[in-house]
């Protein structure tokens, strides 16, 4: 049975549709193995829009589906009115939040839940990265133990690895956590949730800022004692560990590295938010002459198309019943990039004329020729970074003290006091602004050092590289995993250094990504719960929307 | 078949034929293009002692030294900076009649081919512009990690062109010295232009210039 023949007709219910990846990969399934049956997307509402309108707003407008727009033009409701539907409802909650009698009557229809919703964020507040990313593993193995054929297929990340070095196995030994140590998933989870508990009521309330402070460096602490880097990390290595245990479903992990722009589909260069590379980058390009970064470590960056391939195998073989359990999608083991290649070639493409906005002849002469290179010692070790931002907050309170009548000789004119005054406080605004840019550096340096640092990981990619040997030559050029043919060269300056700039980076600046002319789907994606039950009784309405999770989905 | 057009080699030396710009000027642009501040201060002072070697006629150890400034410079860097060589410093600047030339070359049916003792990296964004499909130049040898060991591919091609090692290379493409056309400007061309069936000085030093008069070889420019 070939892939395509797999997916022929058969169900698929699909959570996290409206992150990146989960976009790409449906959009990319749509695409190239038309013949699938249905995919019900599960989402949730959110800000008073309805997860129809979601859904409808990404068909009509998000980049990443742009391919289906210009293939189907007009048509394109025909296309989602016969191959999606949208079931409302949130993965933190139990079976989704779904009404049962919906459920009752979706499930026996489903071949395979695949599961993609999860929070990225490296240092989530503990308690939401335990509600979404295990909770709603679990959740989603509660629906995919309603279907017939139990599959679920759960989307992790390479990074459960931890605290390692060197080769990455496609395994799992549940219990035992990166360093060694044997562990309860349960447990665990009732001990955070309680230490939790108890730094919230000390702060006085869970809302305050203070006590969000306590939840992750708690939550980040025992994931270290794990040997986990951080929450992130940690809550994913929770779910496999939980989903392992569960024997009422047939199981298949998909692990990818750094999910980054996509070569060539929907087209080369689009990304969705913040990923990893976006702040290396854009550091990169400004005056982050010396970064804290291991010259020789793998930077495991993957494309996001190239991810989408690799999944689209281990669904399919999920579907045919012969999937391996795990599947890890890397660069690493294959077509390794390192940390000193991505500065060599980010500074590559700042000396082609890729240069900030808005700085003046002679900075811009300066950034094009003091071109990055890696300190080797980690974030932690740094000096440079809290001197400077110690030195820039001494100068904005000397500053800010200023006072033109008290400080200036008494020969100076009034007015040209005030004068002083005003610069004085204006740049003290400044310098606070640049303090706080500074140590927001230095924070994010920190949280990537396990990555870019600490650790050098290779991992095994065998499962998707020995799928695609086998597969015959229409669908290795359609479905096949790529990355051995990947030009780092080509991908890093033409694909992916425009692609943050224009897709990413404007996020870190403050504005929005830009979107697609909206076509006009003409009408809402149909909907599970519309169709199932009378609308009143439906669930998860928009006065009913969960809070924003952030990085969730 | 056609039996108008002429697919022997027409040979163009990139230095003096087609630009003013010497080969270690590139080799000194990339040395001061390094990465590290301390790679680009040695390759000056590579430059410093290459300089004297070169005027004195000890042209092969100048070559030398001055690739030898490279070392360490990654595979990724070589080409991009070679290409951006040839775009600031190569393409806007050829010489009109080389370029023309070329183009004549071309109407008659030749088989275009850029000579020159630069690295490949530099010269094939400058025979991409032209249209030219064949490039022979030097090659930065690279060890396992990607990176330039400072030493240029056996065999070096030198100033001097000509003879058994260009006979050979030409050969690889199906091409013929003898029975070439070849254009070049320096002295150091002479042996290429004694080497071909049809010799052309273009726009020669005075050296060369009087070499053509004697042998009888056209002069253009």
């Amino acid at each position: 049975m070939t892939i395509r023949e797999a997916y022929e007709g058969r169900h698929l219910l699909v959570t996290g549709f409206t992150g990146f990846l989960g976009k790409v990969w449906v959009a990319f399934l749509l695409e190239r193995v038309p013949d699938v049956g249905k995919i019900t997307l599960l989402v949730r509402p959110r800000r008073g829009e309805t997860a129809a309108a979601r859904v409808r707003a990404i068909f009509e407008r998000s980049p990443a589906l742009r391919p289906l727009r210009e293939r189907h033009g007009a048509r394109l409701l025909e296309l989602v009115r016969d191959k999606i539907e949208v079931l409302e409802g949130d993965a933190r909650d139990p079976l989704f939040g779904v009404e049962p009698a919906v459920l009752a009557q979706l499930a026996p229809q489903i071949d395979a839940v695949v599961h993609c919703a999860g929070i990225t964020d490296f240092s989530p507040d503990p308690i939401q990265a335990l509600d979404v990313n295990v909770l709603g593993a679990l959740h989603a193995a509660d629906v995919a133990a309603r279907t017939p054929d139990k599959r679920l297929i759960h989307v992790s990340t390479c990074f459960v690895a931890g605290e390692t070095d060197g080769a990455v196995a496609e395994t799992l030994t549940e219990g035992v956590s990166p360093n060694g140590t044997r562990f309860d998933v349960d447990a665990e989870m009732l001990a955070v949730r309680s230490a939790c508990a108890a730094i919230d009521e000390r702060e006085g309330g869970g809302k305050r800022s203070a006590a969000r402070r306590g939840r992750v460096e708690l939550g980040t602490k025992r994931a270290q004692a794990l040997g986990w880097p951080n929450l992130y990390t940690f809550s994913k290595g929770l779910a496999e560990h939980a989903l392992a245990r569960r024997e009422d479903v047939r199981l298949t992990l998909i692990r990818p590295s750094i999910v980054e722009c996509a070569r060539s589909f929907p087209f080369p260069g689009w990304n969705e938010g913040l990923n990893t590379s976006g702040p290396i980058v854009w550091m990169c390009r400004g005056y982050a002459w010396k970064v804290p970064m291991r010259a020789d470590n793998t930077f495991d960056v993957v494309p996001v198309d190239t991810v989408a391939r690799g999944m689209t195998l281990a669904v399919g073989d999920a579907l045919a019943d012969r999937a391996a359990p795990i599947w890890q999608l890397a660069s690493g083991d294959d077509n390794r990039f390192t940390f000193d290649r991505a500065l060599d070639l980010t500074a590559l493409k700042v000396r082609r004329g890729y240069t900030p906005s808005g700085v003046n002849a002679l900075e811009r002469a300066l950034l094009t020729h003091l071109d990055s290179t890696a300190l080797e010692q980690g974030a932690d070790q740094s000096v440079l970074l809290p001197a400077a931002a110690k030195a820039t907050r001494w100068l904005r309170d000397t500053l800010r003290r200023f006072d033109g009548n008290k400080h200036l000789p008494e020969s100076v004119p009034a007015r040209d006091r005030e004068r002083w005054h005003a610069r004085a406080q204006e740049t003290s605004l400044k310098l606070n602004k640049t303090s706080r840019l500074l140590e927001s550096i230095e924070a994010l340096w920190k949280s990537y050092q396990p990555f870019i640092h600490d650790h050098d990981y290779r991992f095994s990619t065998r499962a998707v590289r020995d799928r695609t040997a086998a597969l015959d030559a229409s669908e290795r050029a359609a479905l096949g995993w790529d990355l051995e043919t990947l030009c780092w060269r080509t991908y890093w300056m033409d694909v992916e250094i425009p692609g943050l700039d224009k897709w990413s980076l404007p996020l870190l600046r403050g504005k929005d990504a830009p979107e697609d002319e909206p076509v006009d789907l003409g009408g809402d994606p149909p909907s599970v719960a519309a169709a199932l039950l009378p609308r009143a009784a439906a669930h998860g309405s928009a006065e009913h929307a969960p809070s924003d999770l952030g990085g969730a989905e | 078949m056609d039996h108008t057009t002429d697919h022997r080699a027409a040979l163009f030396r990139l230095e003096g034929t087609l630009s003013p710009r010497p080969t270690l000027t590139a080799a000194a642009w990339l040395a001061l293009n390094a990465r590290r501040v301390r790679a680009r201060l040695l390759g000056l002072s590579s430059f410093a002692l290459a300089g004297p070697l070169a005027a004195g006629g000890a042209a092969a150890r100048a070559g030398e030294l001055a690739w030898s400034a490279l070392e360490g410079m990654s595979e990724d860097r070589l080409l991009v900076l070679g290409e951006l060589y040839a775009e600031e410093h190569l393409v806007g600047a050829l010489s009109e009649v080389g370029v023309e030339l070329v183009e004549r070359c071309r109407a008659a049916g030749h088989r275009l081919v850029l000579l020159s003792d630069n690295l490949d990296v530099i010269a094939r964004p400058v025979a991409r512009h032209l249209g030219i499909d064949v490039v022979i130049a030097n090659v930065m040898e690279l060890d396992a990690a990607g990176r330039a060991t400072g030493k240029l591919r056996a065999p070096v091609l030198g100033p001097s062109l000509g003879g058994p090692v260009l006979a050979a290379r030409l050969s690889e493409h199906d091409l013929e010295l003898r029975t070439a056309c070849a254009y070049g400007s320096h002295q150091s061309d002479s042996p290429l232009l004694g080497a071909v069936a049809l010799p052309c000085a273009v726009t020669p030093e005075p050296a060369l210039r009087r070499m053509a008069r004697e042998l009888d070889w056209p002069v253009v420019g």
